[in-house]
């Protein structure tokens, strides 16, 4: 149960991720932080079909980890959860067309190092 | 050729947001996780079940917290590379072992203190290349 509930929520949170940043990319760059700023930010992204489906898969993602976190210690839901850094790094190239010079690889590797530590 | 100026902007707006984006993280998972340990085992298929946990308060601050974190994680998301933003928030990650382990008294293993280290190396590196690659600008890095 631990497990699959681990599956869903990688995969949730990674097509989360991509949907998120696709459609923030296309929402174009925030630039105003005052409270009117944000609440137009939050005004458009309920429209921003990317952002909502990406929300919506992170919801799914949020729910399973709360189920997680029910079952499990936070020792343990968290880092077994993170386990998704290189993959999701893969898709951002892939998907996103993001350039991912040696430095951001070298990163993702030591990120996804670190959370496998952390796992033990 | 990149303006240094707006260079230097994009890099610290990165870093405030990254900043606010983490400690909202840790901090609301943190409570959630506490919340969801007084409520007892939740796996179910009802919302209902899940709404009925938003009256624990820690759950109800836990989730105000997230959304904090989503805002400002979408915000990031608008101008810079996903393969920037994700290592850099992984260092939640590590501060939520952290916490998770304080929280119970708990011993933290040298495997763990590496493990916090090399996440923590590896945002660092990932926050000295330049936050968006795609859109115009196509030279990542230095």
């Amino acid at each position: 149960m631990k497990w699959a509930l681990v599956a869903l929520i990688v995969s949730c949170n990674a097509a989360g991720d991509l949907l998120n940043s696709a459609g923030m990319k296309r929402h174009g760059e925030v630039k105003d932080f005052r409270p009117a700023g944000i609440a137009r930010l939050v005004a458009s992204v309920v429209r921003n079909r990317y952002v909502i489906s990406g929300i919506a898969l992170m919801g799914i993602a949020f729910f399973g980890l709360i189920s997680l976190m029910s079952i499990s210690e936070l020792s343990f839901a968290v880092p077994a959860t993170a386990s998704s850094y290189l993959i999701e790094t893969i898709l951002a190239r892939l998907v996103l067309r993001e350039r991912i010079n040696r430095r951001r690889w070298i990163g993702a590797t030591l990120v996804t190092l670190g959370v496998a530590l952390l796992d033990f | 050729m990149r303006n240094p100026n707006t260079e230097h902007i994009l890099h610290r707006k990165s870093a405030i947001f990254a900043l606010i984006a983490i400690s909202a993280s840790v901090a609301g998972n943190s409570l959630l996780s506490r919340g969801m340990r007084e409520i007892g085992p939740t796996v179910s298929a009802s919302p209902l079940d899940y709404l009925a946990a938003l009256l624990n308060p820690f759950v109800a601050g836990g989730v105000a917290l997230l959304v904090i974190w989503l805002l400002s994680q979408l915000s990031l998301l608008s101008w810079a590379d996903l393969s920037y933003v994700l290592p850099i928030t992984s260092t939640a990650y590590a501060l939520t072992a952290i916490v998770g382990r304080l929280a119970m008294h708990d011993h933290i293993s040298p495997e763990r203190w590496l493990g916090i280290g090399l996440i923590t190396l590896g945002a660092m590196i990932v926050g000295r290349t330049y936050p968006r690659t795609t859109g115009g600008d196509e030279e990542a890095g230095e």
